[in-house]
């Protein structure tokens, strides 16, 4: 009775370990093959040249300076750095301050709270290419009508505008970011115990201060995670570029995760050791960013004490 | 048990999952006939872009009915030959296809924008240089090859060591396309005299015509504008007829307005000096250093060399191009003249919209005269429920393809001395025909590919191809009077482009080309820096940001070190 009893045991746990196979085994392969081969390949062709009449040959560190050569002299990658780093402080700044704005908002019950939820989880759930499209749409076609109905002044569309783009790429990454945030944020706040609320609204704390010294200490940690996770990102942002414009994007509107998967998309062979040695440069220097940042919103946060 | 039963489903969803993902992997059947076991079975991918399929859908058939009782596969009992062909727009086109190329079933690819080093340093496709160097007795030709049919150029670029990886296909160029039947019925050509206008309605007999831009009476662009200055008198009066000059996409504005530029460009320079810009050897004698005080500019002359290219982005024809953009965009303030349709500035504006808006126009009051586009427009309009559908439905036979009247505008030259000077276009989009590698080791399917390619590369079958697109395969070949008869209006206007003027193969050899062609190709960089701005849709610049075609062009100009940066590598 008891070897049946072990052998059954053991028999569940065989079929345990099988469960978890199955449950990891795609992931896990999909990890291995499109981030840790894709990656180590990209480092290894930063450190290679490629001719179609001689093949591989090692490259030492040309291309690592043709890089920072290209980098210091290329109008396009000037701009797409600069406006890399204007989205993410723009996410960071308007996009997270208005989310925990509208999280707290929607976490206080405040009048009209779930429709907020609603109409800013909506682009989350609204397939990409589809809001692009209704977004297109409004500021190509509509705006230009009401602006001449309101004044009888003619404007072109706010996206094919050279001075109206950027801002107008932007408002829609932040708008279409909401949605996560607000879910994650709305959650993290929910969590937050209803004695300690009460308690300091006995003590007479204003929503300002419950927000600043109860509600951010408790939902620090999703706070650091969205800010890491957005340095991590800073040069893979696209800015929806592809989705507005495809390959056609005005150069000063790049970023350099739009100017990185535009040429990459379309370059041969001999131009992807360059390609690779750019994506290496920026990942040096997100990566370090990223552990900065992580240790110093850790170390420097409000304490939940 | 809950819990048990939970898993189980858990489980089930989770294979389920994955069993989804790999048949997402499993190409459908192409066509949407059945497979015929009694018959060999060739797959055919189609790149279905403006040309479209119907040409290799009724090639198909003809090769299947002249082969119908011929047994491929010697050993069994299959007779005759299915085809199956898989149109698509995405899967046969440029990175797309290197990406895909190796997971597809098709063998034999008719293909766009592929970059043939590519294709053969992946070992992606297979060598077929039996099918190009193979006589043609078997379609009537004796002692002629595909090879005899490829122009020098290419043959040269295409011919590695004796052995060839792919055929020319079609012939594309793009330009200006005018409304044929608005310029009669306006009176849009230039008089005799070159500077007044004919009389509305009156023919070339009645009323002389200027001798247009090859300087010679009595051929095709007769009363065309000869000159640039020419053209936007024409413009003006276009604008004083009530009517537009000109409508484009603003969904694609940097491609399609770039065929105005870039084709004044190549016709500028001519085929010699634009070829430049591929063989890097030469010697280019219109790099532009200044401008003198009467405005004329400063030349030198430069020899031309891989280590030297950049100096090209200075070429006089350039700046001309420019300045011809720039003086559409602004229009003639003066008489507040503007030479575009309001259309043509929104983001959601596309292709096919402006093509709808140029063939529908002439019928609804305020006609749009032209319209920057490639040759295979009328073939992309004539989709079901396309422009020219749409246009038949609305105003009958005569707004039809057939029934219409558009013309493919030979371009007016930058200066008087230039007048006389032949036509030159570019054959852009690289499209080929090739062999799947997954044919390796099947000899009986290549002998059959072989053939097959020999087929649509015989001159009845090109023939029949010209007829279907109203395009030209890449490829030499002749047409009769009567052939000729049964295109649009349109189509031999590109017909007579195609074999009078001077069509530029535009491809290099060398290796600084072959190595970086996705940035090189088509001389397609038109980028610029003002003000420390970078710019690379001219249009743009001079429309939201008021920035001339002269800082445009200067702009341009590239330091040799910047380009050793780029491209050291390769000389």
């Amino acid at each position: 009775m008891q070897k049946a009893n072990k052998k059954r045991r053991f028999g569940k746990e065989q079929r345990e370990f099988v469960f978890y196979l199955c449950l990891v085994a795609l992931p896990l392969a999909q990890f291995c093959i499109f981030y840790i081969g894709v990656n180590f390949n990209s480092i290894l062709l930063t450190f290679r040249n490629y001719s179609f009449d001689e093949g591989y040959s090692f490259a030492g560190f040309d291309n690592i300076v043709r890089v920072f050569r290209s980098l210091t002299s290329e109008a396009v990658l000037k701009y797409s750095v600069r406006n890399s780093l204007i989205t993410y402080a723009v996410t960071l700044l308007a996009g997270t301050t208005l989310a925990l704005f509208f999280s707290y908002f929607i976490y206080k019950k405040m009048p009209l709270a779930n429709v907020y939820r609603v109409v800013l989880f909506l682009p989350s759930v609204i397939s990409s290419i589809v809001m692009v499209i209704l977004f297109k749409y409004f500021c190509e076609n509509a705006i230009p009508e009401i602006w001449e109905a309101l004044t009888g002044e003619q404007i072109g569309g706010l996206l094919s505008s050279t001075k109206t783009s950027f801002p107008t790429l932007l408002f829609y990454l932040v708008w279409t970011g909401f949605g996560t945030q607000v879910i994650m944020y709305t959650g993290a706040m929910n969590n937050i115990s209803d004695s300690v609320v009460e308690s300091a609204r006995l003590d007479g704390a204003s929503q300002l201060r419950e927000f600043i010294s109860i509600t951010l200490p408790m939902i620090w940690p999703t706070f650091v995670t969205f800010i890491v996770v957005g340095i991590a990102g800073i040069f893979t942002n696209q800015l929806n570029l592809y989705s507005f414009y495809g390959t056609g994007a005005d150069l000063a509107d790049y970023t350099i995760g739009y100017y990185l998967y535009r040429e990459t998309t379309r370059a041969t062979l001999p131009e992807y050791p360059y390609l690779s040695a750019m994506g290496f440069v920026f990942t040096l220097f997100a990566v370090p960013l990223t552990f900065l940042v992580k240790s110093a919103l850790e170390k420097f946060g409000p304490g939940t004490d | 048990m809950k819990k048990r039963l939970t898993a189980t489903i858990l489980s089930v969803a989770m294979l389920a999952g994955g069993a989804s993902a790999f048949a997402g992997c499993a190409k459908p059947v192409p066509d949407d006939r059945p497979i015929d076991p009694t018959k060999t079975q060739l797959y055919v991918g189609n790149y279905d872009g403006g040309v479209g399929g119907k040409w290799l859908d009724n090639a198909a058939a003809r090769f299947e009915e002249k082969y119908k009782d011929v047994c491929f596969e010697p050993g069994t009992d299959k007779r005759g030959v299915q085809i199956n062909i898989d149109h698509d727009k995405e899967a046969y086109h440029g990175n797309n296809l290197i990406n895909n190329l190796s997971s597809h079933d098709e063998q034999v690819i008719f293909t766009e924008r592929a970059f043939y080093d590519q294709y053969i340093s992946s070992g992606l496709i297979l060598e077929m240089t039996d099918a190009v160097t193979g006589d043609l007795a078997e379609f009537g030709e004796e002692g002629v090859s595909i090879e005899d049919k490829i122009g020098d150029t290419q043959r040269a670029y295409l011919d590695r060591g004796g052995k060839y990886y792919a055929v020319p296909h079609y012939r594309l160029f793009s330009g200006i396309q005018y409304n044929v039947r608005l310029w009669e019925d306006e009176g849009y050509y230039f008089a005799a005299d070159g500077e007044t206008f004919v009389s509305p309605g009156s023919t070339a007999e009645e009323e002389p015509r200027s001798a247009g831009p090859d300087g010679e009476s009595g051929t095709a662009d007769d009363g065309l504008p000869a000159t640039y200055d020419d053209f936007f008198v024409l413009c003006d009066y276009i604008c004083e007829t009530g009517n537009i000059p000109f409508v484009w996409t603003g969904e694609y504005l940097a491609q399609y307005t770039s065929y105005i530029y870039w084709s004044l460009y190549a016709d500028f320079e001519g085929a010699e000096k634009f070829m430049d810009n591929f063989d890097f050897s030469g010697t280019a004698d219109d790099i532009v250093t200044g401008w003198n005080e009467d405005g004329t500019p400063v030349l030198k002359e430069a020899a031309v060399t891989p280590a030297t290219g950049y100096e090209l982005r200075q070429q006089l024809g350039r700046y001309y191009a420019l300045s011809f953009l720039e003086r559409i965009i602004d229009g003639n303030p003066e008489r507040k003249y503007t030479y575009y349709s309001n259309k043509s500035t929104g983001g959601t504006y596309s292709h096919l919209n402006a093509q709808e808006d140029f063939i529908k126009s002439y019928y609804e009051g305020q006609a749009i005269a032209m319209i920057p586009e490639g040759t295979w427009w009328e073939n992309e309009a004539d989709a079901v429920g396309g422009a020219f559908d749409t246009a038949e439905q609305a105003y009958g036979q005569g707004a039809s393809r057939e029934g219409s009247k558009f013309g493919f505008m030979p371009l007016p030259k930058a200066t008087e001395e230039q007048v006389g000077d032949p036509f030159t276009v570019v054959d852009t989009y690289d499209s080929y025909i090739m062999y799947n590698a997954n044919l390796a080791g099947k000899d009986d399917l290549i002998a059959l590919a072989n053939l097959f390619v020999q087929f649509v590369c015989s001159d009845a079958e090109m023939v029949e191809f010209t007829k279907d697109t109203g395009l030209p395969r890449a490829l030499n070949y002749k047409m009769s009077a009567d052939d000729i008869a049964e295109l649009t209006y349109y189509e031999q206007q590109v017909w007579e482009v195609n074999t009078n003027g001077i069509v530029v193969q535009p491809y290099g050899t060398n290796a600084l080309y072959r190595n970086n062609t996705s940035t090189l190709c088509y001389a397609y960089d038109w980028t610029s820096t003002v003000n420390g701005r970078p710019y690379g849709i001219p249009v743009r610049a001079f429309k939201d940001d008021g920035i001339s075609a002269l800082e445009y062009f200067e702009g341009m100009e590239m330091t040799q070190a910047a380009w050793n940066n780029l491209y050291s590598d390769d000389f």
